[in-house]
């Protein structure tokens, strides 16, 4: 029976592993980043009309989440472009690299849309 | 351009956003080298008189439209950079390819070092080597060719970036449904509120004439 990964035995290793879940920061809930929560909770009162319904109220937040969460997509996508030297002087590695994280990116990306989607027909 | 013509009062003033949208508005939008603030802010001043939002929801929407566009021509403008970098090594394909000496053994080190080179100078210098540029339209490499090569070379990125572009193009439409589909809603709301109102049903009259 193959033995499983027990995960890494180093000081180097875990070191290296315990930064794994934050490398561009954008699994992590856009309303926990203090500076985008107070406009968040401003933008989903407006959008919730003052209402005191309860799904109103959340379906609001989440088109706000999403919106503030977009911009932070968006930054993240143009900072592993700007890493990589612009789009002019992006060949080999550095592009075959660019793409991968763009794609991971997108991902993201996909989840927020989906949820502002769905709380846009629900609102 | 220079980066002075849209500062964040003239963009509150005269885009007239509310005051809830206005820090997805302001947050200084990430550029790369090439593109500069004002740019972006002509991009969403266009976007902002053509669709006139009236909504927070109009307005968000808006903006995000409006990054869809950036993106939209940011991926378009990589394409062509990737086609354009990979054009030098399909210069050197085709140059090695139509040499002379290809057929002789043991040459090809030196005849790649020389295409690499060749391709180099004629990529700065489109006038650079003429008698080369003349051999190889003989051999069928015109600049069509050479573009061709070039895109073959990028295919792999390019199919990559193509798919980012077709999801952005695939937003862009959904949020412009969205859109539309709310405003016809609001359009037919208003209609049937104002003709309720100019024109009251009959059986409601009867009943309070009765």
């Amino acid at each position: 029976m193959p033995s499983l990964s027990t995960g890494p035995r180093t000081l180097g290793g875990k070191l290296r592993s315990s930064h794994n879940a934050f490398r561009h920061g954008l699994a992590s809930p856009i309303a926990r980043v203090p500076s985008a929560a107070v406009n968040i909770d401003r933008l989903a009162t407006v959008l919730a009309a003052y209402s005191n319904d309860y799904w109103r109220i959340e379906n609001a937040r989440g088109i706000a989440e999403s919106h503030f969460d977009l911009a932070r997509i968006r930054a993240a996508r143009a900072e592993v472009l700007w890493r990589v030297g612009g789009l002019e002087n992006c060949v080999g590695d550095e592009l075959n690299q660019a793409l991968s994280a763009l794609e991971k990116i997108a991902r993201y990306e996909q989840r927020t849309r989906t949820r502002l989607r769905r709380c846009l027909e629900a609102i | 351009m220079t980066d002075d013509l849209y500062t964040p009062e003239k963009i509150k003033y005269d885009f007239e956003v509310p005051d809830e949208v206005l820090p997805l508005v302001l947050a200084h939008p990430r550029l790369l080298p090439g593109e500069t603030r004002d740019q972006f802010y002509l991009m969403l001043e266009l976007m902002v008189g053509t669709i006139l939002p009236d909504t927070e929801l109009e307005w968000l929407t808006t903006i995000d439209l409006t990054w869809l566009q950036w993106e939209i021509q940011r991926y378009r403008r990589w394409k062509n950079a990737i086609i354009m970098s990979n054009r030098a090594a399909a210069l050197e394909t085709a140059l090695w390819e139509t040499h002379d000496g290809a057929a002789i053994v043991g040459a090809t080190k030196m005849i790649r070092a020389e295409s690499k080179m060749h391709a180099q100078e004629m990529s700065i210098n489109p006038d650079a080597h003429r008698d080369v540029r003349a051999k190889l339209e003989s051999h069928g490499y015109d600049a069509d060719a050479i573009n061709a090569g070039a895109f073959v070379h990028s295919i792999v990125p390019l199919t990559t970036i193509e798919k980012f572009l077709s999801s952005a193009r695939h937003q862009a439409m959904m949020a412009l449904r969205e859109v539309g589909l709310r405003r016809e809603f609001e359009r037919r709301a208003r209609e049937a509120m104002k003709r309720v109102d100019t024109d009251p049903p009959r059986e409601a009259n009867q009943i309070e004439e009765g």
